[in-house]
């Protein structure tokens, strides 16, 4: 390992090689062609899933939703081809999505689920039917 | 230890350069979008706070089914010719990009020319959206949509709505503005002069950014 590495990934390209005219639309039509099949599937397939189903539904638009964001910001955007620093300097700080998505997410069901246990002349009706507010269990 | 000539991956940090390998505006210019996703994030992730907290929720498909020319029934239309309008835009702006790599001024000009009017089109849309929406009694505090289960629904629904897309589109009205800025500046030659394009990069990538914000609010409002 104490050769001088020419060929280490982090040389910087010599000018932008990475994004052809070719390219940039061969792009596009990706991103055309999901959105299509976003519309279509919302329009044509969504309403078939039963209620307990509906996370297919999420799924399939959320997995679409984030292959066209790494599209754009890989290619259009073109961190794809910088500098691992730079690639992991605004990646890295992104994770915080994660903990920021479940934390809220779990915090509004929690919010539903109290509703429909303490406040009956407010009641929401939860998808799944919750125990009746007399019966209920107090929460801990 | 090995002297000075050694992997690039420890030059990086040596000192002399950017470590990035990017100059100091196109760099700032990532870290402002950076903190920009997390606003946005803020309201998307609000959005879904809500909507978890009850039970039920407009169907957009009922709620956004009319185009110019089409009273009702056509859910998607309108905003997938949005979409497309948005997309097509950042297009035009990687081909302006790309011509400013290749000191191309008449191609630089063309192609960020095509994303101001594209830009242009994607606010008209939204004027025309917001319009339709109003006049069916849609504002902030006011919701005049049903709840799938039929329940009368929350007005976070339409609160979400205006301020998630208005502040969007406020970014695309900024962007409009900021393009048409560097339009003038190619078409003066103040690029040529200082012998690269790299502005029109940086405002690519905000222009980017704005596209990539609405494939988020897309699926979040109209899809699911």
């Amino acid at each position: 390992m104490s050769e001088v590495n020419t060929h280490a990934h982090d040389v910087p390209h010599e000018h932008e090689e990475g994004m052809t005219t070719k390219k940039i639309w061969r792009v596009f039509w990706w991103m055309l062609l999901i959105t299509v099949f976003e519309v279509f599937w919302g329009m044509r397939v969504s309403h078939h899933f039963a209620a307990g189903y509906q996370w297919v539904n999420a799924l399939v638009f959320l997995s679409m939703t984030l292959v066209k964001a790494a599209l754009i910001v890989g290619e259009f955007m073109h961190l794809n081809y910088e500098v691992k620093n730079l690639i992991r300097t605004i990646l890295v700080p992104l994770t915080l999505f994660i903990w920021f998505i479940v934390a809220f997410l779990a915090d509004g069901d929690s919010w539903l689920n109290l509703r429909n246990r303490y406040a009956p002349h407010d009641r929401e009706k939860a998808p799944t039917e919750v125990a009746k507010p007399a019966e209920a269990e107090p929460l801990k | 230890m090995a002297t000075a000539a050694v992997a690039n991956e420890q030059t990086w940090w040596s000192g002399g350069k950017s470590p990035y390998n990017v100059s100091y505006g196109k760099l700032m210019m990532w870290f402002f979008l950076m903190s920009d996703a997390f606003t946005f994030g803020a309201f998307l992730i609000s959005l879904w706070t809500t909507r978890f907290s009850l039970s039920s929720w407009p169907d957009p498909n009922k709620v956004f089914s009319s185009a110019p020319f089409i009273e009702s029934g056509a859910p998607l239309v309108f905003v997938s010719l949005m979409t497309f309008i948005l997309i097509m835009s950042s297009v035009t702006m990687v081909l302006a990009v790309n011509a400013g790599h290749h000191m191309d001024k008449n191609g630089a000009a063309k192609w960020l020319f095509l994303t101001i009017i594209g830009g242009l089109c994607f606010l008209g849309c939204q004027a025309w959206e917001w319009n339709h929406l109003f006049h069916e009694g849609a504002w902030w505090g006011r919701n005049p949509f049903p709840n799938r289960d039929g329940t009368v629904a929350s007005t976070a629904f339409t609160n979400y709505f205006f301020t998630v897309t208005g502040f969007h589109g406020f970014h695309v009205f900024s962007g409009v503005v900021i393009n048409c800025v560097i339009l003038t500046n190619i078409l003066k030659g103040t690029y040529d002069r200082r012998g690269h394009y790299e502005m029109v990069e940086k405002v690519g990538l905000y222009w980017h950014f704005v596209d990539l914000v609405w494939v988020f609010v897309f699926t979040c409002y109209y899809l699911l």
